[in-house]
């Protein structure tokens, strides 16, 4: 296989003319390097991106696209409803591919609203009473209303980060293409960070870079200054200068290798690689560490509270990631498939979104007021939305099922037109209508907005099909 | 856009200023657009499309277009036409306006055709289709012949070969590359000793002994792991649900490790990898090979299992990229859709199951729905000989083409080999697994082991209640001591803090007036033992519980494994109500057995003596000398810590002590008594309760034995009546069977009633004999079958399959093989693309020699040790890595040509097994089930047994560019500073440059002797002149920078050697560790 190896000696030779004496503009240079193209390919509008991803599942319906027919219409069957009968859809069959065959029933039963809902914001947006906080942000963001994804299992978790259904071939995640692509702002830090996940391993994929290569792929943090990445934390017990010297020691014995060997790329890769291992182990846990932020910020973010305590850390230690030049920092602020509502969706969905709320819309607002707003794309999504009719398996009466065939994420910042409502779902907001947007068109429009095609990153003898790559979804930009 | 195109049509056709040009504008749009059906490969309806010329010809005799006239040419209409049906190409986007325009300039131009235009060649003549023909060896007079054919093409390049690099780095190099991991020091100074005398000879030896050493199977087995995508079972591992793999697959590794060391052909591992089920039927050792199939395996989709079958089979083997034909025809070679679904029609009828390996194996719950073996031999077998194979439209299992079932074919463009198959009729070991000899074996084996064991508890059992009974009749209670302090485990009585043996977890513990006082009233404040006690102990807490507090509760965990699950037991009271209690943490949360409650007054401001005697599962605790409760642990027992805590309230301590519970003290199991503690005189009570434990102990080993006897007689029986039954069924076998099997289980309830701790399980037992002694009572023929029966039939599908695959005529399997060996050796293939050997791949570098290596390793039974030893042997293999003069350098950057050797980062598992091989800390214990991944910084195992899979990998591992268990033509090389992280900061780091420097040190006097070791052991060279004297110079300054000493970095340590407390050591373990950090550890040079 032809895999891209940067450090491969005959990428590197514009490095060797500049002998060992590298300054730190030639580790920029290595560093950005690291991915195909040291600069975009077309004027960014953005230069980092907050992806939150809610796993589980969360109700469309009872989140950002409420329908009011669902209460009209409570307790009767899609086709005793006015509307047309969504279960006769040509495309029913086509976006619910299962992998484990034919586990979904349909459940025709239409269940009403499990919350109520008002307009928001000068656009009016229809947002339940769960989202005090983001209804707030209403105007800043843009809200897509018509996804659909195919996996109707919670594969679709790995499916929205890689674009590929869990029994096709995979492919690298979003976070991994935008590294690949763009490289690093900050020589200091990973460049593709996640926070809170995945918590599980066979939900690794959402963070894989594949055959981009595992310098690409997501480094998980934990939100612990103490201890926040594999290996990160120095040796207790070492002085700082014995490790210093250690470094120094490691540098010297490898220049002297380097004056032997003037061609050997590698080695050269590895002396940069020994200079940023170095800074990391400072810098990393630096921007971990929240001791100084105020009490303000603390509180905005709620801190202080058990509720909102854990997803309040995510978004801000997001915040000090991207304040600090990191590409892409993917959030998991809930643990894996909470959303997941087959039953008692009115006491999971409400427990959730109190965690969640108020976090992500302080993290909207801190953007705004510390100038970042012009230089983060922040989305919010989940895997797939819930069924319109209540679930029915195994005596369940209070929840809904997985839906791929209609949901809503949403966009704020640089880049994005708030205020916007794109695209749509039927009365019963079962099917998104025509044209849908499928899980990449969420990848391209985020790549779009860092400056880059995803038609150039595609690799020699790794080629993606159009809907690999997806189309940015212009509606929502703020510019044209 | 349209209106820019009509504007430029407009200007074509009226001005003509920029006439369309055949090859830059037509011919790029045909071979995109059309060569797939009307090219070299296919020709439908007569038609090619490929050279000018051929476009003009048209399609048999019936022209196509008529030059000149473009409004006349049929092409033109084809490509325009509205009708959906008749439209060409009939996939995709119609051509684009700007396409037809030109095509229309260029007939309208009378279609010239270019001079010397060359016709798209037949796929089906492309190199890799072609026989492999032994090439003569070009005579350059180099003594080995891989060096002739290298030097040949050298010459044509211009290009010289660089000298053989220096011993030492010939040695690493070998060693690595053989046996994956580093020569010694001994072994290093040994080489360079004889190489000096006759390098070749010297090499040549080395190489033997590399090839013949059991670890060369671990080096190689795992590069064929990588190609045969191994990877341990995998799903969800909490509710131990599988999903993928097989579960004991790692026989499948230990299959390929032993069949490299034993140098089997890899034509009969392919073949068993494909079909020992038909070619070895009864060998379960050959069997273990099928995990190349069951690797495959994915619970919830037949056809995804069947999809990567043929697509792997058809990468890793053969070189073909059959995954396109899933869908449709391959567009760049000679497969067609038919044929990926023929090719897998050889795989349709197997399935997979797990064989016994002894009988009696226990079993274990499948995600709580079935029950699966807990060990056991994961095989293929055809499961459904009669299973139809269709063709799915555009490879969609919902559309198969259900009219026509499809037979087992191969490509046609592989030439014709016949292919006969036959099916094959299994001897009764292998569709009845339990009587294969080899499992009837080791279930005897199994069995007899039970009976020495049960006569060796015996045995002891006698002795034991012997010696009970001498120390009661010796009893003189004038006499009698506590059991010997000396054998305490440990004892504090509080004078001073002791931070060797104690961790505190929370709360405020002060060390004043000769006590310690736990001061902050909380939840569970704790201090915790930094080792763990003996599991079977007796321990005492003296202390007293105060105010301020609500419960005053004080009390010890112990088995505490971390303190989110530990037994506990404390005292506490509110002043209303007050008791001892026994409790469990499990999860991190308390459980409270209503069994472990015994209320009882508790007194604060006033000392109290808690004493605690442990066995087994089995707990008595007395306070101030009363034994109050007699309670059996729920919780299962495990090795842990023992610690002090105090809750929801403050407390003071005066002493504890813990040690071994004495042998002959004997618990009470049933209710408190006056039974006296462990810590208290010895009563004659407790020395006629030791007798009387002893003798029940007796009891117990007797009826043990008994059943063992039992069950080995009722195993035999019943495969005398099975075996029997396999002719003709024999009665009196089979009612000798059915009764041996009922007095055994007659035995094994009256054990069960012995063994009974309390009324229920007493009971149980009670009521299990009754069943056992009237089933006993019966007079038929019914016993237990031994195992599991299955198709007595195999359809011989894929043992025809590895018979095409070896036959001499395949034209891939041998190159693919020598190719991907040979990029192994060198760290570059000869054809560049491993797993494609198609159309789209890259042609080889040195075709020759690539056939001649096929056709070496064929006509020497396939065997790959030959081919290795020629491999490393030659000059091109030992020649130096140093770059030379830029000239060649730049007439030759990738190396193609092998002017000198490559360089190569470390695979993941030799970074790892390297370090512990230089400590000589390596565990050379070969085979066995995989190790948990989260083992790698402290287990010493080889880096190959631990766990891999998509979901489970060594974090460690994965830094370095761990095969990707999915997909692993080629490993990766990455450069990444988390890498440099793992060796500066993990454990194992640290350990292994503490246990290095300590051993050195020990055997090398003086620092330059240090420093000169410490690079030989590491890096396996000398250190030169500038590197000794910046080691020596760090050394001196290192020692003196720690003396001064400073505020160490805080935070727990991972490591588990401490570092050296002396300053010249400390700066010792300092340099080993920068070696391991060196790029030259790393790489191999």
């Amino acid at each position: 296989m032809n895999q891209p190896n940067p450090f491969q000696p005959n990428r590197r030779d514009f490095l060797g003319g500049m002998g060992l004496g590298f300054g730190s503009l030639a580790l920029g240079a290595l560093l950005h390097q690291d991915g195909l193209a040291a600069r975009p390919h077309h004027t960014p509008r953005a230069k980092s991106v907050i992806w939150i991803f809610l796993s589980g599942g969360y109700s469309h319906l009872e989140t950002f696209d409420p329908k009011p027919a669902l209460n009209r219409h409570a307790g009767k069957t899609f086709d005793k409803a006015p509307f047309k009968n969504p279960l006769d859809s040509p495309v029913l069959e086509k976006r619910s591919r299962s992998v484990i065959e034919k586990v979904r029933e349909r459940y025709p039963v239409i269940y009403p609203l499990q919350v109520g809902f008002k307009q928001h914001g000068q656009c009016g947006v229809g947002i339940t009473d769960w989202w005090p906080h983001l209804a707030g942000c209403a105007d800043d963001i843009a809200f897509v209303r018509n996804m659909y994804t195919t996996d109707n299992d919670h594969a679709a978790e790995n499916q929205i980060h890689t674009g590929r259904h869990k029994l096709d071939p995979q492919q690298p995640s979003i976070g991994a293409w935008v590294h690949y692509g763009l490289g690093s702002l900050n020589d200091n830090l990973p460049q593709f960070v996640v926070l809170g996940g995945p918590t599980r391993t066979d939900t690794r994929l959402s963070i894989d870079s594949n055959y981009l290569g595992p310098q690409h792929a997501g480094v998980p943090l934990k939100i612990d200054p103490k201890n926040p990445l594999p290996f990160g934390r120095r040796a207790a017990g070492k002085l700082p200068a014995e490790q210093r010297n250690e470094f120094d020691l490691i540098a010297g014995l490898n220049q002297l290798t380097a004056a032997e060997r003037p061609h050997d790329a590698d080695l050269r890769a590895r002396i940069r690689a020994y200079e940023l291992a170095f800074k990391m182990q400072a810098a990393v846990p630096d921007a971990m560490d929240f001791k100084p932020e105020t009490a303000d910020i603390r509180k905005m973010y709620g801190l202080e509270n058990k509720t909102t305590k854990a997803a309040g850390q995510r978004c801000l230690a997001a915040r000090r990631l991207v304040e600090r030049g990191v590409r892409f920092v993917q959030v998991f602020p809930t643990p894996y498939g909470k959303w997941d509502s087959h039953r008692t969706l009115k006491k999971l969905h409400a427990a959730q979104s109190a965690a969640v709320d108020q976090p992500v819309a302080a993290l909207l607002k801190d953007l705004k007021q510390r100038g970042l707003w012009d230089d983060v794309t922040v989305v919010f999504c989940t895997e797939f939305g819930r069924t319109p009719g209540m679930e029915q398996r195994s005596g369940n009466k209070d929840g809904r099922d997985h839906h791929p065939h209609g949901f809503t994420i949403w966009f704020a910042g640089a880049g994005i037109a708030g205020g916007t409502i794109h695209g749509q779902t039927d009365e019963l907001g079962f099917h998104a209508i025509e044209p849908a947007h499928y899980v990449t068109d969420m990848h391209a429009t985020v790549l779009h907005l860092l400056g880059l095609d995803p038609e150039k990153l595609d690799i020699p003898g790794r080629k993606r099909l159009d809907i690999d790559r997806g189309e940015p979804i212009k509606e929502i930009f703020n510019f044209s | 856009m349209n209106k820019a195109w009509l504007i430029a049509l407009a200007l074509l056709t009226t001005l003509s200023v920029h006439a369309a040009d055949y090859l830059r504008d037509i011919k790029p749009v045909l071979k995109a657009r059309c060569y797939e059906c009307h090219g070299g490969l296919k020709q439908k309806a007569g038609l090619r499309l490929d050279t000018a010329a051929n476009v003009r010809k048209g399609a048999k005799g019936e022209l196509v277009i008529t030059p000149g006239k473009p409004g006349e040419s049929l092409l033109i209409e084809k490509i325009t036409t509205a009708d959906l049906d008749e439209r060409m190409p009939p996939e995709g986007e119609p051509l684009k306006a700007n396409e037809i325009a030109a095509l229309k300039e260029w007939i309208a131009a009378g279609a010239p055709v270019p001079a010397q235009e060359e016709a798209q060649a037949n796929p089906r003549d492309h190199w890799s289709f072609q026989p492999i023909k032994r090439p003569p060896v070009p005579a350059l007079n180099q003594p080995n012949p891989i060096d002739n054919f290298l030097e040949a093409k050298r010459r044509e390049h211009n290009l010289k070969a660089n000298p053989p690099a220096p011993a030492a780095t010939q040695l690493r190099r070998v060693y690595l590359d053989l046996i994956g991991l580093p020569p010694t020091r001994d072994q290093l100074k040994a080489f360079q000793k004889s190489a000096g005398r006759n390098p070749d000879s010297a090499f040549e030896k080395v190489v033997a002994e590399l090839l013949a050493s059991p670890q060369h199977g671990e080096r190689w087995g795992r590069h064929w792991m990588d190609i045969w995508r191994y990877s341990d079972w995998y799903g969800r591992r909490p509710s131990n649900e599988i999903r993928y793999s097989q579960r004991h697959i790692w026989r499948w590794r230990d299959w390929i490790i032993e069949s490299v060391n034993a140098d089997k052909g890899y034509d009969r591992m392919l073949t068993e990898m494909l079909a020992a089920d038909e070619v070895a039927p009864a060998d379960t050792d050959a069997l273990r090979a099928t995990g190349f199939l069951g690797r495959n395996w994915y619970k919830f989709d037949r056809n995804t299992w069947l999809f990567e079958t043929v697509e792997r089979t058809g990468e890793g083997l053969l070189g073909l990229t059959f995954r396109c034909a899933r869908c449709h025809d391959h567009k760049f070679d000679p497969v067609t859709q038919k044929e990926y679904y023929q090719f897998r029609a050889f795989f349709e009828p197997h399935g997979f199951r797990t064989d016994v390996l002894a009988v009696g194996t226990g079993t274990e719950t499948d995600n709580g729905k079935s029950q699966v073996l807990k060990d056991g031999l994961a095989r293929a077998y055809d499961a459904e000989p009669g299973r139809p194979t269709f063709l799915f439209r555009r490879g969609d299992d919902r559309q198969p083409l259900k009219d026509d079932p499809l037979s087992p074919a191969t490509p046609a463009a592989f030439g014709r080999i016949p292919l006969a198959i036959q099916p094959v009729s299994l001897p009764p070991e292998s569709w009845y697994p339990a009587l294969n000899p080899a499992v009837l074996k080791s279930s005897y084996a199994q069995a007899e082991k039970a009976i020495r064991n049960a006569e060796a508890s015996v045995k002891k059992a006698e002795s034991n209640e012997a010696a009970a009974r001498k120390a009661l009749a010796d009893f003189d209670a004038k006499k009698s001591q506590p059991p010997k302090p000396e054998n305490l485990w440990l004892t504090d009585n509080f004078k001073k803090r002791r931070d060797d043996t104690w961790k505190i977890v929370n709360g405020e513990w002060v060390y004043e007036k000769g006590r310690l006082a736990q001061k902050k009233v909380g939840t569970f404040h704790t201090m915790v033992s930094l080792a763990n006690h003996p599991r079977d102990f007796r321990a005492r807490v003296r202390y007293i519980a105060r105010e301020p507090g609500n419960y005053h509760s004080v009390g010890v965990f112990f088995d505490a494994v971390d303190l989110r699950a530990a037994q506990a037991v404390y005292t506490s009271t509110t002043g209303k109500s007050s008791a001892v209690q026994a409790f469990h943490r499990t999860g991190g949360r308390e459980i409270y057995p209503p069994a472990g409650v015994v209320k009882r007054p508790i007194k604060l401001n006033e000392e109290i003596t808690l004493d605690l005697a442990v066995r087994g599962p089995w707990l008595n605790v007395w306070v101030n000398g009363r034994l109050d409760i007699v309670y059996q642990m729920p919780l299962a027992r495990r090795d842990g810590k023992f610690a002090l805590w105090v809750h929801s309230g403050v407390a003071e301590f005066l002493e504890v002590r813990v040690g071994k519970l004495p042998a002959q003290f004997a618990l009470a199991k049933a209710k408190p008594g006056s039974l006296a503690s462990p810590f208290g005189k010895l009563t004659k009570e407790s020395f006629a309760s030791a007798v009387e434990s002893a003798e029940k102990a007796k009891a117990v080993a007797g009826q043990q034995l008994k059943v063992a006897q039992l069950e080995l007689a009722a195993l035999k029986a019943r495969v005398a009546a099975e075996r029997a039954k396999l002719k003709k069924a024999d009665e009196n076998l089979a009612k000798t069977a059915a009764r041996a099997e009922r007095e055994a289980a007659v035995a094994k309830a009256e054990l069960a009633g012995l063994e009974a701790a309390d009324d229920k399980q007493r009971a149980a037992a009670g009521k299990a004999l009754k069943t056992a002694q009237a089933n006993l009572k019966k007079d038929d023929a019914k016993y237990t079958a031994l195992g599991k029966a299955y198709p007595k039939q195999s359809t011989g599908r894929r043992s025809a399959l590895a018979r095409w695959l070896i036959d001499r005529r395949n034209p891939r399997t041998a190159r693919v093989a020598v190719n991907h060996i040979w990029a192994r050796h060198f760290g570059k293939p000869l054809v560049p693309n491993t797993a494609n050997f198609g159309l789209v791949g890259k042609p080889p570098t040195h075709p020759k020699l690539l056939d001649w290596l096929a056709a070496e390793l064929m006509d020497n039974s396939w065997r790959m040790k030959h081919l290795h030893r020629l491999i490393v042997t030659s000059a091109a293999y030992r020649q130096s890595t140093v770059v030379g003069s830029e000239a060649p350098r730049k007439a030759d950057r990738d190396n193609n040509f092998l002017s000198r050797m490559n360089s190569r980062r470390m695979e993941a598992e030799l970074v790892r097994d390297s370090m512990l091989a230089a400590a000589r800390e390596l565990d050379l214990k070969t085979g066995g089930p995989e190790l948990a991944d989260n083992l790698g910084q402290t287990s010493r195992r080889r880096s190959l047994y631990f766990r891999t899979t998509p979901d489970n990998k060594m974090q460690m591992l994965e830094l370095f560019d761990l095969a990707n268990p999915n997909e692993c033509y080629e490993r990766r090389e990455s450069v990444m500073p988390q890498q440099a992280l793992a060796l500066l900061n993990s454990a194992l780091a640290l350990d292994l440059s503490r246990i290095l420097a300590r051993k050195l040190a020990a055997e090398a006097k003086g620092p330059e002797v240090f420093v000169a070791a410490a690079f030989e052991w590491v890096l396996s060279r000398s250190p030169s002149k500038e590197e000794m004297a910046a080691s020596l110079k760090f050394l001196e300054q290192q020692e003196a920078r720690l003396a001064k000493g400073g505020t160490p970095f805080t935070g727990a340590n991972a490591a588990k050697v401490p570092a050296a407390k002396e300053p010249a050591q400390r700066a010792r373990e300092n340099l080993v560790q920068v070696l391991f950090n060196h790029n030259d550890f790393v790489t191999i040079r």
